[in-house]
């Protein structure tokens, strides 16, 4: 099982958009595929028409005897099973204070799905917490979706500084871009400074209204528009991602 | 994952009918009819069908989809597929590959039965919209030819979703009240293949004779021997058609099993009359050897780069394609010997000689658990005799010859298992199995070590580089280390299987005691 956090200090770059549709075509591949909405805005899960409720909430959610198994809700994509948010997530940071080895405890409670899943994709809350190191430390790779401006460039330096002191030695750090808008010429240039980076993917997510209809729909966009310039987009980050999870397929 | 619910429906409900007894759950969608072809996959010996799974290409209009139902009554799940699947090892990595592999193992996945499906998915959904259940109700029709075969069956299923369970149990409970519905003891997988002409689990490779001890020799010998030809003769058109390595492996075993049978119960079949047929099964024998230790250095070869995780794997490309060179020249040889009018005549001569009663050898009338027991102690002497003679310094062909010894009494104990205590000739087997394996194991490290060493000057003047050549002296001596360590492991499991508490174990299994 590998664990794909995607991630960002910055709120509004499109992590819970790549989150959806990610999981959406690792499910499609074959892959046995669990979203966790770990936001407590819960918009995966309100995208995949899921109620946004835990029973207990974080609190009962963490502790050790609580089976994050009888939790899981499949949605109507097969393979694709989804942990709904709940809002009590709001308070994730303290709840996770108050257990013994905090830092370990999201990997702890992954541990017992290993078996059942090939892929689990942890769509995180903007912010940098206990809940973020927590996060790193459960993850295989983290998915970080940058938008091409200088400051969201920054932010990157950030994360990949947090990552690598806080994260597992082995963790993948994945920037890819999101929000493109070639018209911008502050885009322009973010782009030709990213593709000089070689830890960058190479997909670049175009920034489209058709994708912010996912709340109309209440569907990943490869539903509703699988042809459609951002779908593909999606398709082909997957296959990079895919390809540096698992290697030959 | 919740378990599914299926169900024959009697009378003539479609999805109208069980969409409105399920609307008063709530919301309900009937999603467009569909027709697919289910072509149904399992291996030539039938071993994901033992394991309890499904595995099922389904085709719908250009769109495909693979579905895999594991052992157990969860429903089946869905995958994309783009390319061939012709072994586990095609599919997508994950638990898919992986349980699929566990039974599989490297066998080919080949079509076994196909059906037309009409399908319509009713869904019972929530407020939001959302699927809880899905029942979808199928007309399934076993096609042979791509035309009708069978009757077609109506069945309908019950699929909550993951952690909506308790839905589940209430669509269930509305079906029942208001359909007349009947639990599905059909299964659409034998439907299809007994379609196709066969029936599931119709081939093993495992001798499997029920004999009884007072039954005469002649008699027990020649069900054993015909057992055999049909293993052999089973297995000749995958080989030709090289569907997969174990269909030439299967057949090799067939003959040598049978090469062992006349060797080993001589005195049992009239002597005159099957003495013409042991040179032709050595020709048999002889034809599959060159194809079959290429085929087990190439697997060695994949299973060397795969648990390298591919490290140093480009570098031995030239030796990997000269080798699959060679394996195809072997392999035409082969089929051509296959296709001769001397094999031909050899099964069907064969095949005639033992359909018929004939008088046996001074040993036919003898009952044959008398016989097999004084065998299986002979040949196990013979083995503990010659083993215990050799050390760690034997030359290669003394311990070949030893390997050879070691299976002649494998076979004797296979043949006539049904004669003895299951689970302590199982124990033996098994014990005599892992000295075996030591020994073949030495002995494919000595072979392909040979054929690096002298392959090396024919990459070398093909263009081959350095890279390559370094890579082959790797392997090389890793093969030597393989075989050094291989040979201690023999001796060491060697010792304890020729001491007299085995000796004493056998004899007393089968019923006869050796002289000192």
């Amino acid at each position: 099982m590998r664990v794909v956090a995607v991630w960002s200090i910055k709120g509004g770059v499109g992590k819970t958009a790549a989150a959806v549709n990610l999981a959406f075509f690792a499910a499609a591949a074959g892959l046995r595929t669990l979203l966790w909405d770990l936001d407590p805005q819960g918009a995966a899960t309100f995208y995949y028409r899921v109620k946004a409720k835990v029973k207990g909430g974080g609190r009962r959610l963490l502790k050790r005897s609580a089976e994050l198994q009888l939790l899981v809700r499949g949605t109507d994509i097969e393979n694709l099973d989804l942990l709904p948010a709940d809002f009590s997530y709001r308070r994730l940071d303290l709840d996770l204070d108050a257990r013994k080895q905090p830092q370990r405890r999201l990997a702890l409670k992954l541990a017992p799905l290993a078996d059942e899943y090939d892929v689990v994709f942890l769509d995180c809350p903007p912010s940098v917490s206990l809940a973020s190191e927590s996060v790193l430390r459960a993850a295989d790779a983290l998915l970080v979706p940058v938008i091409p401006t200088t400051l969201s460039l920054r932010g990157l330096a950030q994360v990949r500084s947090f990552a690598t002191k806080r994260g597992r030695r082995d963790l993948l750090v994945l920037p890819f871009l999101s929000m493109v808008d070639r018209r911008k010429t502050m885009h322009r240039d973010a782009i030709g400074l990213c593709a000089a980076d070689e830890g960058f993917l190479r997909a670049a997510i175009p920034a489209a209204s058709i994708v912010e209809k996912m709340g109309v729909h209440r569907a990943p966009l490869p539903a509703y528009a699988p042809f459609s310039e951002p779908a593909r987009a999606f398709a082909a980050l997957w296959s990079e991602l895919d390809a540096r999870l698992f290697g030959r397929r | 994952m919740p378990a599914s619910l299926c169900f024959a429906i009697a009378g003539p409900a479609g999805p109208q009918e069980v969409a409105a007894s399920l609307a008063a759950l709530g919301p309900v969608a009937v999603d467009e009819a569909r027709r697919v072809i289910r072509r149904h996959l399992d291996t030539f010996d039938w071993a994901l069908w033992r394991s309890g799974g499904r595995l099922t290409v389904e085709r719908d209009g250009n769109r495909r989809r693979l579905l895999w139902q594991p052992a157990g009554d969860g429903p089946p799940r869905a995958f994309r597929l783009t390319g061939e699947v012709r072994f586990a090892a095609d599919l997508p990595a994950g638990t898919l590959r992986r349980e699929v592999a566990a039974a599989a193992g490297r066998r080919a996945l080949l079509p076994v039965g196909e059906t037309a499906v009409q399908r319509t998915l009713v869904r019972v959904l929530d407020r939001e919209g959302k699927t809880l259940v899905r029942v979808p109700i199928e007309d399934v029709q076993p096609m042979r030819g791509g035309a009708p075969a069978g009757p077609e069956r109506r069945r309908l299923l019950v699929e909550p979703l993951t952690g909506y369970a308790r839905a589940g149990h209430r669509a269930a409970e509305v079906l029942a009240a208001t359909l007349v519905l009947a639990v599905d003891g059909g299964d659409e997988l034998a439907d299809a293949v007994v379609a196709a002409g066969r029936v599931p689990g119709d081939y093993s490779s495992k001798v499997a004779v029920r004999l009884t001890p007072g039954e005469p020799a002649e008699r027990a010998v020649r069900r054993v021997l015909a057992r055999l030809l049909r293993t052999l003769v089973a297995n000749v058109e995958g080989t030709v058609q090289d569907l997969d390595t174990e269909f030439l492996h299967d057949l090799r075993v067939a003959t040598r099993r049978t090469r062992t049978c006349l060797g080993q119960l001589e005195g049992v079949l009239p002597a005159e009359r099957v003495a013409p047929f042991a040179g032709e099964f050595r020709w048999l024998g002889d034809a599959t050897t060159p194809c079959r230790d290429l085929d087990v250095f190439l697997l060695d070869l994949d299973a060397r780069r795969v648990s390298r995780q591919g490290a140093g794997g480009a570098a031995l490309d030239p030796l990997v394609a000269r080798l699959q060179a060679d394996r195809e020249t072997a392999r035409a040889e082969l089929a051509s010997a296959l296709a001769s009018e001397r094999f031909h005549a050899l099964v069907r001569r064969w095949g005639r000689l033992l359909g018929r009663r004939a008088p046996g050898g001074e040993d036919g009338s003898r009952p044959i658990g008398a016989v097999a027991g004084e065998r299986v102690v002979r040949a196990y002497r013979r083995l503990a005799r010659h083993g215990l003679a050799l050390g760690p310094g034997a030359p290669v062909a003394a311990m070949h010859r030893l390997r050879i010894d070691g299976k002649k009494l494998r076979y004797l104990l296979e043949f006539f298992a049904s004669l003895w205590d299951a689970e302590e000739t199982a124990a033996l087997v098994r014990e005599l199995k892992l000295v075996q394996d030591a020994l073949g194991d030495y002995h494919d490290a000595w072979l392909q070590r040979e054929l690096v060493v002298g392959l090396g000057d024919e990459i070398l003047a093909a263009g081959g580089r350095a890279a390559a050549l370094l890579a082959m002296g790797d392997l090389a001596a890793d093969l030597e280390r393989r075989q050094r360590a291989r040979v201690e492991t023999f001796f060491a499991r060697f010792e304890t299987f020729a001491g007299a508490p085995t000796r004493a174990r056998l004899e007393r299994l089968v019923g006869h005691r050796g002289g000192e």
